[in-house]
């Protein structure tokens, strides 16, 4: 554990885990990985299968890929039928923007816990946005776009919806799709033009 | 990426301990207050489940909070002080834990910290 809690300094979520990521490199350099070694991010309140570490390894062995992006699923904790809904909706959105992404070879924007690099993939991306918020789509996207990926949804990792002031997680990534999606309408009618 | 003497500056809080020569994946985890929840016992549960050698993987856990609930050693301060200990507890050779923090775990908890430990 590194103890960020007590040293007075302002960090958003970029920078905390643009530290982990740096002590990361360090530790694969003293351990003879270098940009071999592979970095996942995960959020405390992910869960993992019992063959995530085993599968995320066997894939990089396998193949040539620099990064992996793994397949999100929310669970439910409380029963809630707009919660259920809208918990639905994103991951049909999401998977099926992800499926369709991989296909036409596309930049991806996914959640921090989806993603699993090469240390050398994210040199090359120079590291974790210092944002407070959507640093894991920029950091994504920038991934898909410069490095070797692959989306696998064989390897499933688990988050709660959470309830926050503007409502559920799921509806607030739901209404941020949309958002982007006609966003990235406008741009592309506009560089059509 | 963390640059000079922003970087410098983190090396002191970095983690002594060698790394596994068998390490090929790392995993970063930022931690707030993850501890009434419950979430990061969770979370520690399903890693003692995983298929492989704990030599193949380790997990950075990066406790967090603002100065401000530093300086008025807010509730969130408090839990990540706890969360702290349960770091320290998990990185010990003792597998008695600290009274301290014996009072604020569940058996359930407990048992999956003893787990975490024997995984190790």
């Amino acid at each position: 554990m590194i103890d960020l809690s007590t040293d007075g300094i302002e960090k958003n979520i970029g920078m905390i885990r643009d530290i982990g990521l740096n002590e990361a490199i360090e530790r694969f350099k003293n351990n003879g990985q270098g940009d071999e070694g592979i970095v996942a991010l995960l959020d405390a309140d992910t869960l993992v299968e019992p063959r995530y570490v085993e599968k995320i390894v066997n894939q990089f062995l396998r193949s040539e890929i620099e990064t992996l992006f793994l397949n999100l699923n929310y669970f439910i904790l409380e029963g809630d039928e707009n919660l259920f809904s809208s918990t639905f909706q994103y991951q049909y959105q999401v998977e099926f923007g992800q499926w369709l992404n991989t296909l036409l070879n596309t930049q991806i924007e996914v959640g921090a816990p989806q993603i699993v690099a090469k240390v050398g993939a994210y040199k090359k991306v120079g590291g974790i946005p210092h944002l407070e918020i959507s640093e894991d789509f920029q950091l994504s996207f920038s991934l898909s776009e410069i490095t070797n990926f692959k989306f696998c949804s064989d390897i499933r990792i688990y988050t709660s919806d959470r309830a926050r002031k503007q409502g559920y997680d799921s509806r607030i990534r739901l209404e941020n799709l949309k958002k982007r999606k006609y966003l990235y309408l406008l741009q592309s009618r506009r560089s059509k033009a | 990426m963390i640059q000079s003497k922003e970087r410098e500056f983190h090396q002191n809080g970095l983690i002594v301990e060698t790394p596994s020569k068998e390490m090929k994946l790392s995993i970063i985890v930022p931690v707030c207050a993850e501890f009434s929840n419950g979430y990061i016992f969770r979370f520690i549960e399903s890693f003692t489940k995983q298929s492989v050698s704990s030599n193949l993987y380790e997990i950075i856990f990066l406790v967090n909070n603002s100065p401000e609930d530093a300086l008025l050693k807010s509730t969130v301060y408090q839990e990540n002080q706890i969360i702290l200990s349960v770091g320290q507890y998990l990185k010990s050779d003792n597998d008695f834990l600290a009274e301290d923090l014996e009072k604020q775990l569940s058996s359930y908890q407990k048992d999956i910290l003893k787990k975490a430990k024997e995984k190790k």
